[in-house]
C-alpha cells in the first residue's frame, strides 16, 4: 500500500467514483431514518418517508428521554456488558485459535471439529433456557448476558487462519531459544495479530452491542435492561397491539398505546449512535495492524 | 554407537517437548472448551425434543417419544418445495455476491491511498449492519412504497415510467432481497478481508515492485493467495447455514405482503407461520434439527473436497 | 498412521463423552426438575395439613404473570395489597407484568421450561395461546379445584363462561368476565356526519353508507371515508360481517368454517361461493375509492386513527364505544351504529382468561387468589389502578389517574371481572350493567364450547394459511375472478376439504357428548 503511490491518478478517482456510489447508497436511508424520527408520525404514513422531516416532530425524542435515568442506565449496561464480553472474549478465542494454529498441536483436528460443530448444532432456546435458569441460576444477572457470548467459533476460525499465516520461522526460532508455547502466544501471536484481534472485538462489540435476545429471555429487573432489548420491546409492542385489535371486542387495549413508527426510529437511532462513533477507534487499529506487522515481519 | 545413542536421546527429548507443549497448547485452549462445552454441547441434549411430543408437565425427559410426527408437519407439507427451493436459493446467491462484493470492497479500500477517505468510507458503509431488520424493512418500504410515494417510483416518474407496484410482482423480490440484503452486509463483511488484507507483510509487496509485477499480477499472486483462507473460512460458514434462511431478512422486508410469497417465503418464516397457531417446541425443533444436519453433512462434504485440493485450507 | 490413529480415537472420545455428558445434563435437569415437583409436592401437602390446623397463621404466596405495560411503581403498591391480602385471605400476591411485545415469548419459556408459577394470563389466539398449552399440559384442569376451594367463582361468574373454556370436558382456565359479544357496525364522526346530513341512524346494511363515503371522498381529501378495528383483517372482517346473519362460525385458522344458522345436521364447510362475493364486495369498495390505496402493504395505521383521519371505522359496537372512541381516535364526537346484531361465538369468552399453572407448587392458594381477583371489588381494583389518593382520585364516582405517579394499569379485562371494575373519567356511566344485559339477552352460538383442536391436521393447516396469506385482499386485484379460482384450486390442494372433515368428525364427536346430537 504505501508502495503504491507512485501508481497513476487514475485508478484512484475511478475508485473514488465507485466508494463515493456506494457510500451514498449507504447514506441515503440513513438520512431517511433520521428524518423520519423526527417526523410526525400520521404524516409518516400518509406522505412516506422522505430525506427532510414533511413535518416536523420532536415526540419521540421526548418520549424516550422523558426517564433519561432510565436510557442512560441501559446504555451503562449496554456498554458495561460489551467491554467485558470483548475483553475476556479476545483473550479466550485468541488462547484457543493459538492452540488450533500450532503445527506441532496433536489434537488440532479434532478440537477444530469441536469448534466448528457448535457454529451448526444447537439445542434450541428450551434447554440453553433450563441450564440457565434451573442449573446455573442466573436470571438477572450480568453473568448470563456475558458468559455464553465469549466464545464464538466463527471468529476462533478467523483467528486461527490468521494466525496460521503468521511466518512460520518466528516461531522456530523462538523455539530453538528455548521459548514455551505459552511465551510464544503471548510474545509472538498477540503482538503481531492486531488486525485479526481488532476485527475480533469489533464484531463481538457489534453482536453483543445488538444483542436484544439475552434481555428478552433472562432479564426481567428493568435497571438491568440493556438498550436493544428497549428497541426490540417498541416493535414487539406495535406487532402485538396491532394483533389484538385484529381480535374483535374481547381484548381492549387502547390504541393510543401503540408506539408509532417515529418512536422505533428514534429508538434506532438512539441505538445505534454510540457504536458508530466508536468505530473510528477500532479502525485505527485496523490500519495501524500493518505498520506493527510490517516492521516486526 | 555413540553417535546413534545420542540420536536417541534427542528424539526422546524432542517428543517428550512435543507432549509438554501439547499440554501447554492444551492449557490454552482450556476455557473456551469448557464455555464451548456448556454453553453449546450440553443444550445440543434438547434436540431429543425433536423426536417427542412434548409435555411440559412430564418434563424433556418424560415426554412419550413420537417417532417422527414432528418432521411430519413441514416435510409433508405441499409448500416444503417451494420453500425449500427458495431458502436454498436465495442462500447460494448472498453467499455468491456478498463474498463478490466484500472482497470487491475490501480490495477497494487496500488500494486506496487517501486513509482519511478509507476510514470515511468503511464508517459509513458499515452503518447499515446496524439497523435491525424491522427498522430496514421500513425503509425498504419507503423506497418501494406504491403508487406514487415511494422514492423509486418518484424517481420512476420523473423519467416518464410508469410507476411499479413492487409489494405485488413477486418476481422482483430475489433481486431486491439481494440488493437489500447486500446493502445490509457488505460493509460489515469487508472488513473480514480488510483485515486479512492489512495482515499481509508490507515486503511482498516490496519485492514485487522490485521484480516489476503489475498491479493485476500483485492482485492474483499476493492478494488472492491471502485471501483465500478466510474466503473459504466464510464460505463454508455460509454453507453449513445455507438451509437456514435470515428471518428478519425474509419475514420484515417483505412485509408478509401473501402475494410474495411464491418468492420470498422461506423454511423459517413459514415455520414460524405456522407454529404461531399451534406452538409446538417439538415441531420447531425438528426442523431446526433437519437445518443443521442438512449444513453439516454438507460441511463434511466441502471441507472433505478442500482438504483434497488444499490440505492447509480445510477447517478440520 | 499412529498419529492418524490418534485423531481417530480423540474424536471419537470428544464425540462419545460429549453426548454421553449432553445425556447426563440433560437428565440431571430433568431429573431436578421432577425432584422439585416432588418436592412442591409434598411441600404443598404439608401445607395443606398445616392450613387445616393454623389457617390464619400461613401466608402463602401466588406467582401471578400478566400482560400489560409494566409499572414503575408497582412496588408499593403490592405491598398495601398484600396487607389486606394476607389479612382476609391468607395470601401473597406476587404479580409480574410483562409487556404484550415480550410477553408471548417470556411465557413460552417459562412454561416449556416448567419454572414453577402459580397463575397467568392466557388467550385464544392472541398471546400465550390456550390450546396448545391445554394440549402440552401446561395448565392444571380446575373443576375440582374451584369447588374444594373458590367456589364463589361459580357464584359470580355465568356458567357459560366455564362452559366455553372446557376442553375435552375440563375447564383449564377461568375466562374474565367482561363484553362477550360481537356486534359489528360503524362509528362515524359527528362532525361529518352533520356536515353532510348523512341519516346515520337508518344505516341498515353497507350500501346506505355509501353516500356519507361518497361525500368524504369528494371533499375531504385530508381524510380516508372508511377504516376498520385492524387494518390488516379488514377484508375478513367484511366477509365476516356479511356471514354473521346467516352462519355462525366453526373455527378454522386459515380459512374460516361456518356452519348456516338453523341446520340441523351441523354441516361444516367454507362456503367458498359466498366468500367469493364478499370480497368481490369489498374489492368494489376499494374500486370506488372508500379504503385507502396503500392498504395491501400498510401494517400500522395506528398513527391515522389515533389523529382522527378516519371518517368512519368497522368495528364493534358497545355501549360507551363512542366515548372511547372519542378518546381514542382524535377527540372528535363519534356516533355508531350495528348492522348485526349482538351475536355471542362458540369461544368468545376465551378471549381473555387466566389460567393455573401445571408447575404451580399451591394450586389451591392460586385459585383462591383467582376467586379474590373476580369477587374482591376492592382488591380487584387496587390492582387496576393503584391506591387512592396516591396513584388515582375518584371524583363524582369516577376514577381519575394522578399522572406519572408510577402505577395505573388499567387493564382490568386482564385480571378478572371487568364488571367489577371503577369507572374511569370519561367512560359511560352504567357502562357495564348495560354491556352485561346486552351479553345476557345475545344470540348465542349453537355450539357455544366447541374448540376445534388442530393438531391432527397441522400439515394442512400450515398449507393453508400459507395459501390464506398469498390471496389476501384478492378482491383488490383487477384480475379477481382469475386469482379467486386459483385460491379456491390451491385451497384444496392445501387439504382444504380434509381439514373440514376433520372439523366435522370433532364437532359430531362434540355434539353427541354435549347431547345435541
Amino acid at each position: 500500500m504505501i508502495l503504491m503511490r507512485q501508481s497513476k491518478k487514475k485508478p484512484q478517482i475511478l475508485i473514488h467514483v465507485i466508494s463515493m456510489t456506494y457510500l451514498i447508497i449507504c447514506l441515503i436511508p440513513f438520512i431517511l431514518l433520521i428524518s423520519a424520527s423526527l417526523t410526525n408520525a400520521s404524516a409518516l404514513n400518509e406522505k412516506g418517508f422522505r430525506l427532510i422531516p414533511a413535518q416536523l416532530d420532536l415526540t419521540a425524542y421526548e418520549y424516550i428521554f422523558r426517564s433519561p435515568v432510565r436510557v442512560l442506565r441501559s446504555y451503562a449496561v449496554t456498554i458495561c456488558v460489551t467491554a467485558a464480553t470483548v475483553a475476556g472474549g479476545v483473550l479466550i478465542m485468541s488462547m484457543i485459535g493459538y492452540t488450533l494454529s500450532r503445527t506441532n498441536c496433536r489434537f488440532a483436528r479434532p478440537l477444530s471439529f469441536y469448534v466448528f460443530f457448535t457454529l451448526l448444532f444447537s439445542g434450541g432456546m428450551v434447554p440453553s433456557y433450563i441450564l440457565m435458569t434451573q442449573v446455573l441460576h442466573w436470571k438477572d444477572t450480568y453473568l448470563v448476558m456475558i458468559m455464553p457470548s465469549l466464545v464464538y467459533a466463527f471468529h476462533v476460525i478467523m483467528i486461527r487462519t490468521f494466525f496460521q499465516k503468521l511466518p512460520a520461522e518466528l516461531f522456530e526460532s523462538a523455539k530453538m531459544d528455548g521459548a514455551s508455547e505459552f511465551v510464544m502466544y503471548f510474545k509472538i501471536a498477540l503482538p503481531l495479530s492486531t488486525p485479526v484481534l481488532t476485527t475480533v472485538a469489533f464484531f463481538t462489540a457489534m453482536s453483543k452491542w445488538n444483542d436484544w435476545q439475552t434481555g428478552l429471555l433472562y432479564i426481567t429487573k428493568e435497571e438491568m435492561e440493556p438498550l436493544q432489548y428497549m428497541l426490540y420491546r417498541i416493535q414487539q409492542n406495535i406487532q402485538s397491539l396491532l394483533t389484538a385489535l385484529s381480535q374483535g371486542g374481547g381484548i381492549s387495549v387502547d390504541i393510543r398505546d401503540i408506539p408509532g413508527q417515529n418512536l422505533l426510529m428514534a429508538m434506532a437511532v438512539v441505538a445505534a449512535g454510540p457504536m458508530l462513533a466508536v468505530f473510528p477507534f477500532f479502525q485505527k487499529y485496523f490500519i495501524s495492524g500493518l505498520t506493527v506487522g510490517a516492521v516486526k515481519g | 554407537m555413540a553417535i546413534e545413542k545420542k540420536g536417541r536421546t534427542e528424539k526422546k527429548k524432542s517428543r517428550r517437548s512435543t507432549r509438554i507443549d501439547n499440554v501447554q497448547l492444551f492449557i490454552l485452549a482450556l476455557p473456551a472448551i469448557i464455555l464451548l462445552f456448556v454453553f453449546c454441547y450440553i443444550p445440543i441434549g434438547g434436540v431429543i425434543l425433536a423426536f417427542k411430543k412434548f409435555k411440559v408437565n412430564l418434563g424433556i425427559l418424560g415426554s412419550p417419544w413420537s417417532g417422527l410426527d414432528n418432521f411430519r408437519f413441514f416435510f409433508t407439507s405441499s409448500d416444503a418445495w417451494r420453500v425449500i427451493r427458495n431458502t436454498l436459493g436465495m442462500n447460494f446467491l448472498f453467499i455468491v455476491f456478498t463474498t463478490l462484493c466484500s472482497v470487491l470492497f475490501a480490495v477497494i479500500m487496500f488500494n486506496l491511498r487517501n486513509r482519511r477517505m478509507v476510514k470515511l468510507y468503511q464508517t459509513t458503509t458499515l452503518m447499515p449492519s446496524f439497523l435491525s431488520w424491522v427498522v430496514v424493512g421500513y425503509m425498504v418500504y419507503a423506497l418501494l412504497m406504491p403508487g406514487e410515494m415511494g422514492l423509486i417510483n418518484q424517481v420512476l416518474t420523473l423519467f416518464g415510467a410508469e410507476p411499479v407496484d413492487w409489494y405485488a410482482r413477486a418476481a422482483y423480490w430475489p433481486v431486491i432481497l439481494l440488493l437489500v440484503k447486500l446493502w445490509h452486509g457488505v460493509g460489515y463483511n469487508s472488513l473480514f478481508y480488510y483485515a486479512s488484507l492489512m495482515g499481509i507483510d508490507a515486503s511482498f509487496f516490496e519485492a514485487a515492485q522490485l521484480d516489476g509485477a503489475t498491479k493485476s499480477q500483485q492482485f492474483s499472486y499476493i492478494i488472492l493467495p491471502s485471501l483465500k483462507p478466510v474466503i473459504i473460512v466464510m464460505t463454508l460458514l455460509n454453507i453449513g447455514n445455507i438451509f437456514r434462511a435470515d428471518f428478519g431478512l425474509f419475514f420484515n422486508v417483505p412485509r408478509n405482503v401473501g402475494v410474495l410469497y411464491p418468492t420470498t417465503d422461506v423454511v423459517d418464516t413459514y415455520v414460524y407461520r405456522a407454529l404461531t397457531q399451534l406452538g409446538d417446541v417439538g415441531m420447531s425443533t425438528a426442523v431446526g434439527l433437519v437445518q443443521s444436519l442438512v449444513g453439516f453433512v454438507l460441511i463434511l462434504i466441502t471441507n472433505l473436497v478442500v482438504r483434497r485440493i488444499d490440505p492447509e485450507s480445510a477447517l478440520f | 498412521m499412529a498419529k492418524k490413529q490418534l485423531f481417530k480415537s480423540l474424536l471419537a472420545g470428544l464425540l462419545a463423552g460429549t453426548m454421553l455428558l449432553s445425556g447426563c445434563g440433560q437428565q440431571e435437569t430433568g431429573g431436578a426438575q421432577e425432584k422439585e415437583k416432588e418436592g412442591a409436592s409434598e411441600i404443598a401437602g404439608s401445607e395443606q395439613a398445616e392450613t387445616d390446623t393454623a389457617k390464619e397463621e400461613e401466608i402463602i404466596p401466588v406467582r401471578w404473570i400478566t400482560a400489560g405495560t409494566p409499572q414503575t411503581g408497582m412496588d408499593a403498591v403490592l405491598a398495601e395489597v398484600n396487607k389486606i391480602l394476607g389479612e382476609r385471605y391468607g395470601l401473597n400476591l406476587q404479580l409480574e407484568i410483562y409487556d404484550y411485545g415480550s410477553y408471548d415469548e417470556k411465557m413460552n419459556m417459562i412454561i416449556s421450561s416448567g419454572e414453577a408459577f402459580d397463575v397467568c394470563f392466557t388467550t385464544q389466539s392472541w398471546l400465550n395461546k390456550y390450546q396448545p398449552n391445554v394440549s402440552r399440559g401446561a395448565f392444571l384442569p380446575l373443576d375440582e379445584l374451584i369447588e374444594a376451594n373458590a367456589p364463589g367463582l361459580k357464584n359470580i361468574l355465568p356458567e357459560f363462561l366455564f362452559e366455553q373454556a372446557r376442553v375435552e370436558g375440563a375447564v383449564y382456565a377461568v375466562p374474565n368476565y367482561q363484553i362477550c359479544y360481537d356486534s359489528f357496525g360503524f362509528m362515524m364522526r359527528k362532525d361529518l356526519v352533520e356536515k353532510y346530513e348523512f341519516d346515520w341512524e337508518n344505516v341498515k346494511t353497507i350500501e346506505d353508507m355509501y353516500p356519507f363515503w361518497d361525500a368524504v371522498r369528494d371533499n375531504e381529501p385530508d381524510l380516508y371515508p372508511v377504516g376498520d378495528l385492524s387494518i390488516q383483517a379488514f377484508e375478513e372482517d367484511f366477509v365476516a360481517i356479511n356471514m354473521i346473519g346467516d352462519y355462525y362460525s366453526a373455527g378454522g385458522s386459515g380459512v374460516s368454517m361456518y356452519i348456516k344458522k338453523g341446520d340441523d345436521s351441523y354441516t361444516v364447510d367454507w362456503f367458498p361461493d359466498l366468500v367469493k362475493e364478499y370480497k368481490s364486495a369489498f374489492g368494489e369498495l376499494y374500486r370506488r375509492g372508500y379504503i385507502r390505496d396503500d392498504i395491501i402493504t400498510l401494517q400500522d395505521d395506528s398513527a391515522d386513527v389515533t389523529a382522527g383521519k378516519y371518517a368512519s371505522r368497522l368495528g364493534i359496537v358497545k355501549p360507551g364505544g363512542e366515548i372511547e372512541q372519542k378518546l381514542q381516535a382524535g377527540g372528535y364526537d363519534y356516533v355508531q351504529v350495528a348492522l348485526t346484531k349482538p351475536f355471542i361465538n362458540a369461544l368468545a369468552s376465551r378471549a381473555a382468561m387466566n389460567a393455573v399453572s401445571s408447575s404451580s407448587e399451591h394450586p389451591e392458594a392460586a385459585i383462591k387468589m383467582l376467586e379474590v381477583m373476580n369477587t374482591d371489588v376492592e382488591i380487584y381494583n387496587m390492582i387496576n389502578y393503584g391506591i387512592e389518593g396516591t396513584n388515582y382520585t375518584m371524583e363524582n364516582g369516577f376514577v381519575k389517574e394522578i399522572p406519572d405517579s408510577g402505577y395505573f394499569f388499567n387493564s382490568g379485562w386482564a385480571l378478572g371481572n371487568q364488571f367489577n371494575a371503577y369507572l374511569v373519567e370519561g367512560q359511560k356511566e352504567g357502562v357495564w350493567e348495560e354491556t352485561m344485559e346486552i351479553n345476557n339477552n345475545a344470540e348465542v352460538s349453537p355450539i357455544s364450547g366447541f374448540s376445534f383442536n388442530e393438531e391432527p391436521v397441522s400439515t394442512q393447516m400450515a398449507q393453508m394459511s400459507s395459501v390464506a396469506g398469498e390471496y389476501k385482499f384478492a378482491g383488490l386485484y383487477d384480475d379477481f375472478e382469475a386469482r379467486f379460482e386459483e385460491y379456491r384450486t390451491k385451497m384444496e390442494q392445501a387439504g382444504v376439504e380434509e381439514y373440514k372433515a376433520e372439523v366435522q368428525r370433532q364437532l359430531d364427536e362434540w355434539l353427541k357428548a354435549n347431547g345435541k346430537k
